[in-house]
């Protein structure tokens, strides 16, 4: 960069990088307005685009619904509109039940306006992600609850249970089972193949195993074949089963307890 | 539960003639359940998307699964002639890193569940790829989707009910 500021002439590297940034950015012109290609990318990799149409000094600056679409392909249209409206109302412009605006921006203000309209839109696609990822979880814990009574009897299970670790901590569990007799409870804990899922359970594990009379630790996924060399590291703390195993294998779990 | 490589590859076929729906001003959908072997599969849904002011452009179609009591998503995604554009990450063959694709691009079923088959069943499909002849025209779009996606019967979409758009007075 100081190399560059000396010379007159700007380097290869500076063209190059120059050159770099001009395609990050792309627009296009059409009878009824243009278009900005902006570089943000919506979860699924699609590029943010805003469209500006002219109506004398003003501006009208709007993502088109392209968010809402996103959404829409995702299955999750409803979640979009409901954090959309109060993502549009932080950002200080609107949005109708499908698009972000910005009504009548200044020349001055144009540039600002593109920049807040996509990147409104963009986070309003990243929050239905994260909320339909929630609702995914809460639907594996909730299918996994539901399987567990039809094995044990429901007085015998419990969902969304605690309990203290080791370090004293406090830890969530998905699911319980309490032994028929005598015996140690039975956690069974569905696991995601993501690393933060994967920590996650494995330092709750970790903490009950340490404890005196430790629960039996179990990590329920969706297919151990695709753990690969996660299935190694969860299998530092816990019993890993697919989650269509015989509800045989669930009872051997939780009676050898 | 059916599998996402096992549904992918039967042949499959429309039962029912379908329309296109406006969901909200500018924006055009079809959904069609898929059928196979006679039977309509669960969950199995091909859903189409258009811009009613973008003739000839603009068309978003994948093919979704939702398995049994979950929530899954598309499996498969072609976006023709699309306004956006799509950036590759570092996933996938290193020959696919990082490419641009500034037009038509297929979210490719078989390319996707070899590297990240897990997302796929999320409804993610990280890579794209480009399509070698691009379909000119809408008509062309629903040959490639029926070769492609091994569906019968997609002759019987009709077309959007584009309307261009004139242009607004400054």
């Amino acid at each position: 960069m100081l190399r560059y500021l000396q010379t007159s002439a700007p380097s290869d590297f500076a063209r190059l990088v120059d050159s770099v940034a001009r395609q990050i950015v792309t627009t296009q012109h059409r009878p009824d307005g243009s278009f900005i290609n902006t570089p943000l990318v919506y979860p699924n990799g699609s590029t943010v685009v805003v469209k500006i149409h002219q109506s004398g000094e003003r501006y009208f600056v709007t993502d088109m619904g392209l968010g809402y679409q996103e959404a829409d392909l995702m299955g999750a249209s409803n979640i979009y509109s409901r954090h959309a409206r109060l993502i549009a109302e932080a950002a200080g412009i609107k949005f109708d039940h499908q698009a972000f605006f910005v009504i009548e921006a200044t020349r001055e203000q144009l540039s600002g306006a593109v920049v807040t309209v996509a990147n409104c839109s963009q986070e309003a696609v990243i929050v239905t992600a994260y909320r339909l990822s929630e609702r995914r979880d809460a639907d594996e814990a909730e299918r996994l609850y539901e399987r567990l009574i039809r094995v044990f009897s429901t007085n015998r299970v419990s969902k969304d249970a605690e309990v203290i670790g080791h370090s004293s901590t406090k830890w969530p569990v998905t699911t319980l089972v309490r032994p028929e007799k005598r015996g140690r409870v039975t956690v069974f804990e569905p696991v995601r193949k993501h690393h933060g899922s994967i920590a996650h359970v494995n330092m709750k594990f970790s903490d009950l195993r340490a404890l005196e009379k430790p629960p039996n630790c179990v990590a329920v996924v969706q297919r151990k074949a695709e753990f690969g060399t996660w299935l190694g590291v969860l299998t530092l703390s816990a019993n890993v089963i697919d989650d269509d195993v015989p509800n045989e294998t669930f009872v051997r779990l939780a009676e050898a307890a | 539960m059916a599998d996402h490589s096992t549904l992918y590859v039967a042949d499959k076929r429309l039962p029912t003639a379908v329309g296109w729906i406006e969901r909200e001003s500018d924006y055009l959908e079809l959904v069609s359940t898929v059928e196979i072997h006679h039977v309509a599969v669960q969950g199995l849904r091909l859903r189409l998307t258009a811009r009613r002011s973008m003739p000839d452009e603009a068309v978003t179609c994948q093919l979704e699964y939702h398995e049994r009591r979950k929530l899954g998503g598309a499996f498969s995604r072609v976006d023709w002639k699309p306004i956006h554009r799509h950036p590759n990450k570092r996933i996938g063959p290193p020959v696919l890193w990082n490419v641009w694709f500034n037009g038509t691009h297929h979210h490719e079923f078989h390319i996707n569940w070899a590297y990240a088959a897990s997302r796929v069943r999320r409804g993610d499909l990280p890579i794209a790829i480009g399509i070698p002849n691009e379909p000119q025209n809408f008509d062309e779009l629903l040959a490639f989707l029926a070769k492609e996606l091994r569906i019968d019967g997609l002759g019987s979409i009709p077309r959007p009910p584009w309307q261009a758009v004139l242009p607004l007075s400054a």
